[in-house]
């Protein structure tokens, strides 16, 4: 029965991470909620309950519309976060650590996460969720970075109603040496298509998309 | 006075059009473009997309990009035509309650009209945008050969758009109005309609305010899609044998191809000579960039291009024949459709009929034109000319052996009416159960049910002596009525075949209320 009970918990965290890294905060809070309630003391539940109301307290008081009339709900990268968040989410003690190498460098990430290099702290999950990808507490520090990153490459990106257009001809940029998936991005800048848009069409990852599209400004590939 | 517009609900592309100052103005989107892709889509975070946007990831999202919705308005899901769709298209098809046919997408089932009627909602909000005010009514355009249901069908859709549809007007009709054909005294001609992924030819015979669709036929698998495809194929070719990598298994990069291959043919009607040039295609096994550059000849294109066209000729010689026409006898012939741009198919229709064919209005353009000339005339209460259909398919009932015995063959001109003596097959029967077939099958489970009654009160007689005397009436709305009477009794039952849809009223209903307000992402 018991076995039961802790599936039942770990799949609602589970799903309740989803919903997080889609910036469905509500329908996150509602998972994590049922998984509280069928174990109390689950460690987990309340850290991420207690970042999940801390992080709403702020949208609501940012006044940030998290759905349209669509029902369409957005990303968290989407809202504009003037404010860092506090970093003082701690692993969830019930979930044990099985091997030192990999406890190491959870805490080399979640340390380079709270000083503010993003970038470090996604390679080092990235890297341990690719070995333990049951590790719930892993995953749910994936979606934490992965939507903070998110949030980083939106505010660079800025207005995402825009058009972007390339500064050269496709031709020009060979001399990079862009993966496919960013050579069919920048094909999709063309100058009619809004920003919001070419994520809309782009099959990678939003957040990589978003990545994508920042470095592509920062380097001056599109304006 | 609210305006009327006219759309041609195209297979592949959408347009839109209305009549300004009294001159047909074809209404750009928002991206400037003056049509729009039939396609709707849904990405994996839920969000719709429609037209140019969901074409831009049709291929890199492929099992939820619904496009050619069009081929399978008013099929049964058990239909061959559904039967050949599943095999081609990458979206789910799936059985709906009355055996009509569905989409999924992700983890929902949309019904065909539902999907027509997302892609009509879009032209309604195009022409909105341009016009500043709401659009209520409009005259929508399909092809010469749709039947009842799917006359239907395509209403049911335009409702569901929010749109109360005042036509249903034959393309090839439309075409000629946009020609100003319909005031010339009398005169036969073709229309040769090659789309992005269909093709239709259909014989018209104009005189006296009156235009008649003759006859009419074609290929709902053929398009510019295959010119299309073939040009892929040859890229992939030229990729595979300068990089040794294969593309085919890469949706961005075949997303890319498809794209280039649209564009380069187009380019090939104007010049003879484009570089298709995609960087950053592949990357190779250390992680270094690969381009694709090739450069394409019109020679070849019109080589890889020749098999798909040459079975138009083939598809033109049958419908002159169900016409009873020479290619001499058609004095006028009309291009429909953005293929026929193509110098080589102009030719081959040139060759064909004898004649080189009429230019003057866009090939794109030209059906929605077409409609919005109707709509208009419809809006200011005009007398226009007498539009003339035809039956699409042959009507019958079904006869002992499971045989059906055709009353009415296809291609004959409505309103008409046609009748038949038919008699028992078992001594002192009286009773005879009359089904009401539509196809051109001789089987008569390879054709439409469209309804059965039976006639009771036959005189008892020997086998093979009462005459049942089988009336169809088929009025100028295409309403068809069927009647049986035994001729020695006068006794009579007789059935109205009301063209239906796939959907019920309430369904149709619901959906218009689902729909009302709502607001997809679409620009161009």
């Amino acid at each position: 029965m018991k076995q039961v009970k802790d599936s039942e918990v770990a799949r609602l965290l589970k799903r309740g991470l989803s919903h997080y890294g889609l910036g469905e905060l509500d329908a996150a809070i509602v998972c994590w909620e049922k998984a509280r309630a069928l174990d109390p003391v689950n460690q987990a539940a309340r850290d991420y309950l207690e970042t999940a109301y801390e992080e709403r307290a702020e949208s609501d008081h940012a006044d940030t519309p998290v759905s349209t009339s669509l029902g369409v709900l957005r990303d968290v990268s989407d809202m504009d976060d003037e404010t860092p968040r506090s970093w003082d989410f701690t692993p969830p003690s019930d979930i044990p650590i099985p091997d030192g190498d990999s406890d190491g460098r959870i805490s080399s990430a979640l340390a380079a996460y709270r000083a503010g290099d993003l970038d470090k702290a996604w390679a080092q999950l990235q890297e341990v969720a690719r070995e333990m990808p049951d590790r719930l507490d892993v995953e749910g520090y994936v979606v934490l970075v992965r939507t903070e990153r998110g949030k980083r490459f939106a505010k660079e990106i800025g207005d995402k109603g825009r058009t972007l257009r390339r500064t050269r001809s496709m031709d020009d940029f060979k001399v990079l040496n862009l993966r496919p998936d960013e050579g069919f991005l920048l094909a999709q800048i063309d100058g009619n298509v809004t920003i919001e848009e070419i994520i809309s069409v782009s099959s990678t990852d939003r957040v990589q998309t978003l990545e994508t599209l920042a470095r592509f400004l920062r380097e001056g590939l599109v304006e | 006075m609210s305006r009327v517009i006219g759309i041609d609900l195209g297979t592949t592309n959408s347009c839109v059009a209305i009549i300004e100052d009294g001159q047909p103005v074809v209404v750009p989107n928002t991206g400037g473009y003056k049509t729009t892709p039939s396609m709707f889509a849904v990405t994996e975070d839920g969000k719709r997309l429609v037209g140019h946007l969901a074409k831009r990831q049709a291929i890199t999202n492929a099992q939820n990009t619904v496009y050619a919705a069009k081929r399978l308005i008013g099929r049964d899901f058990d239909s061959a035509e559904v039967e050949k769709a599943v095999s081609l298209l990458p979206y789910g098809l799936v059985a709906g309650p009355n055996n009509d046919t569905r989409i999924k997408v992700l983890d929902r089932i949309y019904t065909i009209p539902e999907v027509s009627g997302i892609v009509l909602r879009e032209m309604k909000r195009v022409a909105e945008e341009y016009l500043g005010e709401t659009v209520h009514e409009a005259v929508i355009t399909v092809p010469a050969h749709f039947n009842d249901a799917q006359r239907q069908t395509t209403r049911d859709a335009g409702r569901i758009a929010g749109l109360e549809v005042l036509r249903i007007i034959n393309e090839p009709t439309a075409a000629a109005l946009a020609y100003g054909l319909n005031r010339t005294t009398s005169e036969t001609l073709a229309v040769y309609d090659l789309g992005g992924g269909t093709f239709d030819i259909s014989i018209l015979q104009i005189g006296d305010g009156v235009i008649e669709v003759r006859a009419t036929g074609g290929d709902t698998n053929l398009g510019g899609e295959d010119f299309d495809h073939v040009i892929v194929e040859h890229l992939l070719q030229k990729f595979e044998e300068q990089e040794g990598i294969s593309l085919r298994e890469e949706s961005m990069a075949l997303q890319r191809l498809k794209d280039a291959a649209e564009k380069t043919k187009c380019d090939l009607s104007e010049v003879r000579s484009s570089e298709v040039n995609l960087p950053f295609i592949a990357a190779d096994a250390e992680g270094q960039a690969l381009h694709l550059s090739v450069v394409l000849e019109r020679e070849l294109l019109e080589e890889l291009v020749k098999p798909p066209l040459e079975r138009t000729r083939g598809l033109c010689q049958q419908v002159l024949q169900d016409a009873n026409l020479e290619p001499s006898d058609v004095e006028q012939v009309l291009l429909v459709g953005g293929q026929t741009r193509m110098p080589l198919c102009q030719k081959l229709v040139g060759e064909f009929f004898g004649k080189m064919p009429h230019k003057g209005v866009n090939p794109d353009e030209v059906v929605a034109i077409g409609a919005a000339l109707q709509a208009s005339m419809l809006a200011e209460d005009q007398a226009g000319p007498l539009l003339v259909d035809v039956t699409p398919l042959s009507l019958g009932i079904a006869t002992v052996g499971g045989h059906a015995a055709r009353i009415i063959e296809r291609n004959t001109t409505v309103p008409t009416a046609r009748r038949e003596i038919f008699t028992t097959t078992r001594d002192n029967q009286r009773a005879v159960k009359i089904r009401v077939l539509q196809g051109d099958s001789d089987k008569a489970n390879e054709n439409d049910l469209l309804g059965e009654f039976i006639l009771t009160g036959v005189r008892a007689a020997p086998k093979g002596e009462p005459e049942i005397e089988v009336t169809f009436d088929i009025d100028a709305n295409g309403i068809v009525s069927v009647s049986a009477k035994d001729l020695a009794t006068n006794q009579e039952q007789s059935i109205q075949v009301n063209p239906r849809g796939t959907l019920t009223p309430e369904e149709v209903e619901k959906l218009t209320e689902d729909y009302s307000g709502d607001e997809l992402a679409a620009r161009g």
